[in-house]
């Protein structure tokens, strides 16, 4: 039974789904005009990167298959200006600073993250479907 | 290996043992889909020969068959460095399932030809 392709296919399916969550804190923050650090929410961003299996170093002969996770977590800092005047975090000249969320954008990367991640499931159950025809061997 | 479990059986053995291998490299590239610089992998025959003397299951002793990683890409680097094409990876995944379904197949009836041979009837 091959560990390898299991937890590569985790690993890619818990990266997507942090990937997810950060678009939906992405969405809900849209109009966030005041945070914790002051100053509207700043829209995130997850950068993926492959990653080593654990032990590789030790097992010099063998070509090292790569999962996935995420790196770093990262804020765009960009805000837009809107007119609204008698906003509580409206400036002296009726401008807000909002965050610079594009609901067009989150969608369509909610949508990539999603079928990333169904690509993932497909991978496991692929791997389950060879494993449960090995087991019929010798019926 | 020869004698009762040699030739075919050895040869589909290797076979679906180079199945499940392979099975890990597609999950990689299928992992690393969105990753930036990652470079396609996928798992090959040294050469086509291997391939055929597998499928046709010669007497002869089958050696241990020499396969290796290589660079695959599904077509030019995007932007990001990345070269997994999804749709590609997927169908390569499916193959591969389907390959390893044929030879637990012929594996089975082998082993049910061994079964009926030492039982007579």
């Amino acid at each position: 039974m091959p560990h390898g392709a299991l937890s590569i296919s985790a690993s890619a399916l818990s990266a997507q789904r942090t990937r997810l969550n950060v678009i939906a804190e992405n969405l809900a923050n849209a109009n966030t005009t005041r945070t914790e650090a002051g100053g509207p929410y700043h829209r995130r961003v997850v950068r993926l990167e492959s990653e080593a299996p654990p032990f590789a170093s030790l097992l010099p002969g063998e070509p090292q298959l790569r999962g996935v996770r995420v790196g770093a977590v990262t804020a765009v800092p960009e805000t837009r200006r809107q007119y609204m005047p008698g906003h509580p975090d409206a400036d002296p000249e009726g401008y807000v600073e909002m965050p610079n969320v594009n609901p067009v954008l989150e969608m369509a990367e909610m949508m990539a993250a999603t079928r990333a991640y169904e690509a993932n499931v497909t991978a496991i159950q692929a791997l389950k479907g060879m494993a449960q025809k090995a087991l019929e061997l010798g019926r | 290996m020869s004698g009762l479990f040699g030739g075919a059986i050895e040869a589909l053995r290797q076979a679906s043992a180079f199945a499940l291998r392979r099975h890990e490299i597609l999950a990689e590239n299928v992992a690393n889909a969105d990753t930036p610089g990652f470079r396609a992998h996928d798992l090959s025959f040294a050469s086509e020969l291997d391939l055929a003397r597998l499928v046709q299951s010669r007497p002869d002793p089958v050696s241990e068959l020499d396969v290796r990683i290589v660079d695959a890409p599904d077509g030019p680097a995007r932007p990001d460095g990345n070269d997994v094409d999804i749709d590609r990876q997927m169908v390569r995944l499916t193959q591969n399932a389907i390959y390893h379904n044929v030879v637990v197949h012929l594996l089975n009836a082998r082993f049910n030809a061994l079964k009926s041979a030492i039982q007579g009837r």
